[in-house]
């Protein structure tokens, strides 16, 4: 008799096999949810390089948990989830020097840009200046194209205040735009 | 509907589509230009927050996974090595500590004999690459009752050799921090007092049981040697 030496072989053919199926659908979870997720960490933390950082961190961890993922439909909940607490984790870390947005020049507006550029650049300084609590639905519900309910449960508030929220942030930001266009009209 | 539910809806979700709302929003001109006006705010809205996504980005999410993956696969190896070298350790100190009564005294030691071996070869086998096939390898080793389905790793030499007086079979293969480490393979039938481990200032050495001979592994002292002998114990089919 000869030791069984391909019992070994053929645990390490299903290890594989299991490993590939996690890849396949890791790459998945990638391709669906990259983009949605880099511009919501974009827009939490208002800087490329950190933005993409949190993001890589974000689906590392999603991949070293990637078993505890039951239900797809709940992927970019989850991945949200994740991005939020490490964009925390950052804050406990180390406090970084904030640039007020107002310094930097925004690379978007230039000699060539038409009007509806400027005003969409104008319109990203508003959604910036909204408080951080009126920001993140309004982020959650654009972006990210969650309901009411499911932004109560990441958020931990009841939906009546991410409804109010909702409500408040555009407000500002319809009011802001009004009063821009009126002032541009007696201006001209 | 009254008038300011239908606000309070248009600006907490003017991309919703209820009866209701289109109801009222065609109710009267007024209500139809808030709701024009709501959903022509809403496009610059989802335009603004529409910033432009690296280049690539996926790609490199990826490839940032592929290098955690081979981190992760590579530290449950040696943890498996580790609990391998670690487990047959203990069945053989388990199993000489027993057997070393049975053995009458005045006879060298398996681990003596094997330090001098190698000492006493080292001047013929130190710069020796002969690159023996896997034939080869276990043409020598059918005698013992064993072979190997591929190459153990990179065996330098492969010989029979006089262990004590008796046949053993000999190999050299170069070992993880680049010295050579010593194989034998002798028959159980040798009276030589069986010994777990042994070492002395340069070379140490362990020896394991396999079914009709012992596995004796030597190597300079910076060499995982236990390694070694936990793979090869694992990798050698043994005949009965």
């Amino acid at each position: 008799m000869v030791v069984d030496f391909f019992r070994k072989k053929n645990q390490t053919d299903s290890v594989m096999s299991d490993m590939e199926a996690k890849q396949k659908r890791y790459e998945a979870l990638v391709q669906a949810y990259n983009r949605d997720v880099y511009r919501y960490a974009y827009w939490l933390v208002k800087d490329k390089h950190i933005a993409e950082d949190i993001v890589q961190e974000t689906f590392l961890r999603a991949w070293r948990s990637l078993d505890s993922l039951k239900d797809e439909k709940a992927a970019k909940a989850w991945l949200i989830t994740i991005l939020r607490r490490e964009n925390a984790r950052r804050f406990e870390r180390k406090q970084f020097n904030l640039v007020d947005i107002e310094d930097h020049s925004v690379a978007d507006v230039n000699a060539t840009s038409t009007e509806q550029q400027i005003e969409n650049e104008w319109l990203r300084r508003q959604i910036d200046k909204l408080a951080p609590e009126y920001k993140e639905p309004l982020l959650l519900q654009v972006i990210g194209g969650f309901s009411g309910d499911e932004i109560a449960d990441m958020l931990e508030l009841n939906k009546n205040t991410v409804m109010t929220r909702l409500f408040r942030a555009r407000n500002q930001l319809k009011e802001a735009l009004e009063d821009d266009q009126n002032r541009g009209q007696s201006n001209g | 509907m009254d008038e300011l539910e239908f606000r309070r809806q248009l600006y907490t979700n003017p991309r919703e589509r209820s009866d209701a709302l289109i109801e009222e929003a065609t109710r009267t001109p007024k209500n139809k230009k808030l709701f024009d006006d709501m959903q022509q705010f809403e496009c610059k809205l989802e335009q603004a927050l529409n910033v432009e996504v690296p280049d690539a980005l996926a790609e490199r999410l990826i490839l940032s996974q592929s290098f955690d993956d081979s981190q992760v696969q590579y530290r449950r190896k040696t943890r498996v090595h580790i609990a391998m070298a670690a487990s047959i350790a203990f069945v053989i100190g388990l199993s000489f500590s027993l057997v070393n009564w049975q053995v009458p005294a005045g006879y060298d030691d398996m681990g003596q004999v094997a330090l001098q071996h190698v000492y006493h070869e080292m001047p013929y086998t130190s710069g020796v690459d002969e690159q023996p096939s896997l034939q080869t390898i276990n043409a020598k080793l059918a005698r013992y009752g064993a072979s190997f389905d591929e190459l153990p790793g990179d065996v330098v030499y492969v010989n029979h050799c006089a262990y004590a007086g008796s046949p053993a079979f000999h190999m050299i293969m170069k070992g993880k921090m680049g010295s050579n480490v010593n194989v034998f393979v002798v028959p159980k039938t040798t009276e030589l007092q069986a010994v777990q481990s042994f070492a002395d200032k340069k070379m140490h050495g362990m020896v394991g049981s396999l079914s009709h001979a012992s596995l004796v592994v030597v190597g300079e002292r910076n060499e995982p040697i236990e390694k070694t002998l936990a793979f090869l114990t694992a990798d050698l089919n043994q005949a009965i």
